[in-house]
């Protein structure tokens, strides 16, 4: 999306949907507060503020029971119409009559693995009720517990590596899973598929659930999860025969990152954190959503699941609606103490504001070879866009490596213009890292301003 | 969002104002019958047999295929897998190569070919590749009285916007949603409901694709076009635009 073409049509929609929400009469852009801010007003005569929880509470029913508002917002919320992830919705979403509509409705019975696998998964499923009781919530807080069951529980698909991994516990280690304290394996899952068969699957807890010195840390990127190893390593161990163009692929992942599109392009993106999604304005890091009603994501999640479950069953749209109210309520970690950067903050308003413009940090996307980073996940047939959002910034100090590809390995060489060199040592081997040039001319005692003021975001 | 409100104009407030808009009409057109001028009373007559009541003909009976309803719900072009085997017989299995423990209790919690499954044929450790089946998904409804049967009799694959037909898939293994789970179907549709059918889908005759489009088969979108018999009246049902999935992929 062209933003200067079109801002003359997201406007007019905007304040559009301000008039509905009946309070702030004719505005050019509706008001986001951020997170941390939102105020439920439930208890007074004023309209709710938009994103707050009382408004999400509020904005539940058009998704749920408005089958043409669903098509308009799916329609709305993509940044381009072109590239498979959008041609694919287009096509089947939303389209009443036939489509992913007339999909039967998938309410598993699944429990997070604890402890060892047994040879035996049917029986550890036996007393299990399903994910969700029919009964749809009305609070916002109820949503979040709902969409918690969701984040945990709601299998993606049967996956035999995560299986093999879990059943070898010096497998699981080498590949990055953890339990917590307590023997869970979060975002792994044991549920009965849709053929009614015991399986072991995963879930969004896989990739955004950290787990540090026992304790989960929901909403942080599992950045020691090494996908691409666990994938060989169920390989090597089994005999079963891998292209090798692919597995040199997967070998070229490393931790923390995947290639999850849907094409034939070498694009492996990083696991991102999931800080601040409430407040972003684009979804992806290619943009590939734009995010102006929470409905962008609840459809983004519901398709998600359907398409990774191989398009036999949807979720209940209650279920994705709760997955995004869950993803709205998560909170990075305290901070041990408040560091103040006041330099910092001048550098960062001097020369990192004018992209890094949102309260997250993140900002509206920019044409990627403008970014000047590895453009195949901007450019690619899956989720192409021709962009890159500035990545948002809440605990940018803990989110090594960086760029959206995870190819630079510290804060401070992303700042640094050795990584420019072909002698460029990062996580992914020995090689030049190009793009994102903005502050590589910075004054020495700038740059470490700047970094001091990044580690307080 | 530029949605007027919701409420306003909904379907049961326009058809409750076209009701009320209605009845008066057909309160005034009952009244006028009630007011007509009544046939004259004539003489009375007695001992006359009742005449024997007109014999109804007997009505045409319901074209059930006209009240079914099919569509696609979606298509998944990925691999085509081998099926589950059938149970063991009685008779005593050669013994298994030694395995290694994950390897055993993974053969032992398996029970669908086709996903993994331990390999005999390759021995120990040895199991069958991934594979992701092509599906075929069909949503259908029926206010037929009866029973009706269906079938499928061909199923066509065609790129998107295009005429001709590249290769004809086979399907198979029906089966039907039912208490979340997809069980086996005989293909009837049962009287006044509804229900979501599931086949597996052989592939097409993908190089025969990629020699008539002149491009790889990754890449287009197709149209799945089916005939399908319903109570022995045939008629076709199109999806919409599938790609072929790339194997391996994890998608999120």
């Amino acid at each position: 999306m062209d933003l200067r073409r079109d801002a003359p049509r997201v406007a007019p929609r905007a304040g559009l949907l301000a008039l509905w929400l009946g309070g702030c009469g004719v505005a050019d852009e509706v008001p986001r507060p951020t997170a941390r801010a939102a105020v439920t007003q439930r208890e007074t005569s004023q309209p709710p503020i938009p994103w707050s929880d009382a408004w999400l509470e509020d904005q539940a029913t058009l998704y749920l029971d408005d089958p043409q508002f669903r098509r308009e917002a799916l329609l709305d919320s993509l940044t381009a119409k072109h590239n498979i992830y959008a041609a694919t919705r287009v096509s089947a979403y939303g389209r009443g009559d036939r489509g992913w509509d007339a999909l039967p409705e998938w309410n598993p019975r699944s429990r997070t693995v604890v402890g060892t696998l047994s040879g035996d998964l049917a029986a550890e499923l036996s007393d299990e009720q399903p994910l969700w009781d029919g009964t749809r919530p009305e609070r916002f807080a109820e949503w979040v517990a709902l969409g918690r069951e969701v984040f945990y529980r709601y299998p993606l698909r049967a996956e035999v590596y995560a299986e093999h991994a879990l059943r070898d516990p010096s497998v699981a280690a080498r590949v990055g899973l953890e339990p917590t304290a307590a023997g869970s394996w979060p975002g792994a899952v044991i549920f009965e598929d849709i053929d009614g068969l015991a399986k072991v699957g995963i879930t969004c807890a896989l990739c955004h659930v950290a787990v540090a010195d026992g304790q989960p840390q929901e909403g942080q990127a599992r950045r020691d999860l090494d996908y691409g190893a666990m994938r060989l390593t169920y390989h090597a161990a089994t005999g079963v025969p891998l292209p090798e163009d692919l597995a040199q692929r997967m070998a070229n992942w490393g931790p923390g990152r995947a290639d999850i599109t849907q094409d034939d392009d070498e694009d492996p993106v990083a696991i991102v954190d999931l800080w601040g999604v409430r407040d972003r304005r684009y979804l992806t890091q290619a943009a590939t959503l734009t995010h102006e009603h929470p409905a962008a994501l609840a459809i983004r999640q519901e398709t998600q699941l359907l398409h990774a479950n191989r398009e036999r069953v949807r979720p209940p749209r209650e279920l994705a609606w709760a997955l995004a109210m869950f993803v709205y309520s998560l909170e990075p970690p305290a901070r041990q103490s408040v560091v103040e950067a006041p330099r910092g903050a001048e550098v960062f308003d001097r020369d990192c504001r004018s992209c890094h413009e949102d309260p997250t940090g993140a900002g509206r996307p920019r044409p990627a070879k403008t970014i000047g980073t590895h453009g195949s996940l901007a450019m690619g047939a899956a989720r192409g866009t021709g962009l890159y959002r500035p990545s948002p910034l809440i605990r940018v100090g803990d989110a090594a490596p960086y760029f959206h590809d995870g190819t630079v390995a510290t804060l401070e060489d992303v700042f640094d213009a050795r990584r420019l060199e072909s002698s460029y040592a990062g996580p992914r081997g020995t090689g030049a890292v190009p793009g994102h040039r903005y502050g590589l001319t910075l004054e020495p005692g700038d740059r470490d301003a700047l970094l001091a003021y990044l580690r307080t975001l | 969002m530029h949605r007027s409100h919701p409420s306003l104009w909904s379907r049961s407030r326009i058809a409750c104002i076209t009701v009320a808009l209605l009845v008066p009409a057909c309160a005034s057109h009952d009244d006028a019958e009630t007011t007509a001028a009544q046939p004259p009373v004539g003489p009375e007559t007695a001992n006359k047999p009742a005449p024997k009541p007109d014999p109804k003909p007997d009505p045409k009976p319901d074209p059930a295929a006209a009240k079914v309803d099919i569509t696609v719900a979606s298509v998944q072009l990925n691999e085509n897998c081998p099926d589950p085997k059938p149970e063991p017989s009685a008779a005593p299995a050669a013994p298994a190569k030694a395995q290694s423990e994950p390897a055993r209790a993974m053969a032992k919690s398996e029970e669908a070919a086709g996903d993994v499954a331990f390999d005999e044929e390759r021995g120990a450790d040895s199991y069958r590749a991934h594979c992701v089946q092509s599906t075929l998904q069909l949503a259908i409804g029926s206010q037929a009285s009866s029973a009706v049967s269906m079938k499928i009799t061909e199923i066509r694959l065609h790129e998107e916007g295009g005429t001709a037909v590249l290769s004809k898939i086979e399907a198979r293994l029906p089966t039907q949603w039912s208490d979340a789970t997809y069980v086996p179907w005989d293909e009837t549709i049962p009287p006044n409901g509804e229900l979501k059918a599931s086949y597996k889908l052989a592939d097409p005759d993908w190089n025969a694709v990629s020699k008539a489009t002149g491009k790889p088969a990754w890449g287009p979108t197709y149209i799945v076009e089916l005939d399908v018999l319903v109570d022995g009246v045939k008629r076709t049902v199109r999806s919409t635009p599938v790609p072929r999935e790339m194997p391996e992929q994890i998608q999120t």
